[in-house]
């Protein structure tokens, strides 16, 4: 039990360290491969939940494909890296955007502070320890999948569907403003 | 130690908390995108550590045992 108590401390320093230095870091190539690294750390703290099925899509697909993805984006359309430290064109730095910025802080950190009072002052949640062949197939997930939560997932296809035609829109509509 | 809910919790709360910053804070749009999915994966980790605490609860409820926390069955009759 203490080498799992270890493992998630490790995973947790992984991941928040890797994040840290997303958000700190001013090459986007260096950045997505600090992602990268966070995500594994993630898949790592997922196995110590018993959820090696969502270790595996998360290595799979987060690792494997979306970041590769967006190497492929900041590669091809050659992104710059950010020179100066600190000027004002974000792109979120509007009047409207930053007072409803500032309000979507002070709710963030009100709820987090929320949350950590009460759940220091409550009974911790046991986490499950085991139950390899019966929490996490392969055949359970797709069964229940497409048998109890097949609305969710008719759902799920029609908003990959809705992002997607909102991609093609987007894409088709920047050559003409130019 | 023993790592409850409340640790997954608070790492979830970290990284999205890292996630915004980076959304409000970075200018290039690839960066912008890259901290939601920081906020994204922040998310799932508090969806899994839920799951995973609410299965060691309908566990519990499914033996005949009520007390609180359940306790560990014998890894030979899991059911």
């Amino acid at each position: 039990l203490a080498f799992e108590a270890l493992l998630f401390y490790v995973f947790a320093a992984l991941a928040v360290g890797a994040s840290l230095l997303v958000v700190g870091q001013r090459n986007p190539v260096y950045s997505v491969v600090l992602l990268i690294v966070s995500f594994i750390a993630l898949a790592g703290l997922y196995v110590l939940l018993d959820s090696p099925f969502a270790a595996v899509i998360q290595i799979i697909v987060y690792a494997g494909a979306i970041m590769v993805l967006f190497l492929f984006v900041v590669m091809l359309l050659n992104v710059p890296r950010e020179e100066t430290e600190y000027d004002r064109t974000h792109p979120l730095n509007r009047p409207a955007a930053r007072w409803m910025g500032a309000g979507l802080t002070l709710v963030l950190v009100l709820q987090i502070g929320w949350a950590v009072w009460h759940i220091s002052t409550r009974r911790p949640g046991a986490l499950a320890d085991a139950a390899p062949g019966t929490v996490s197939s392969v055949r359970e997930i797709g069964r229940v999948l497409f048998t109890d939560y097949a609305l969710p997932f008719e759902a799920t296809s029609l908003l990959i569907l809705v992002a997607m035609v909102g991609g093609i829109l987007i894409a088709r509509a920047m050559p003409s403003s130019e | 130690v023993e790592i409850t809910f409340n640790h997954y919790l608070v790492l979830s709360a970290m990284l999205f908390a890292i996630g915004t910053a980076g959304v409000f804070l970075r200018r290039s749009v690839i960066t912008l995108m890259l901290s939601v999915e920081i906020m994204l994966n922040a998310v799932n980790l508090t969806f899994v550590a839920a799951a995973s605490s609410r299965w060691s609860m309908a566990r519990s409820r499914c033996s005949s045992s009520s007390r609180w926390p359940p306790p560990r069955p014998p890894s030979a009759s899991r059911w």
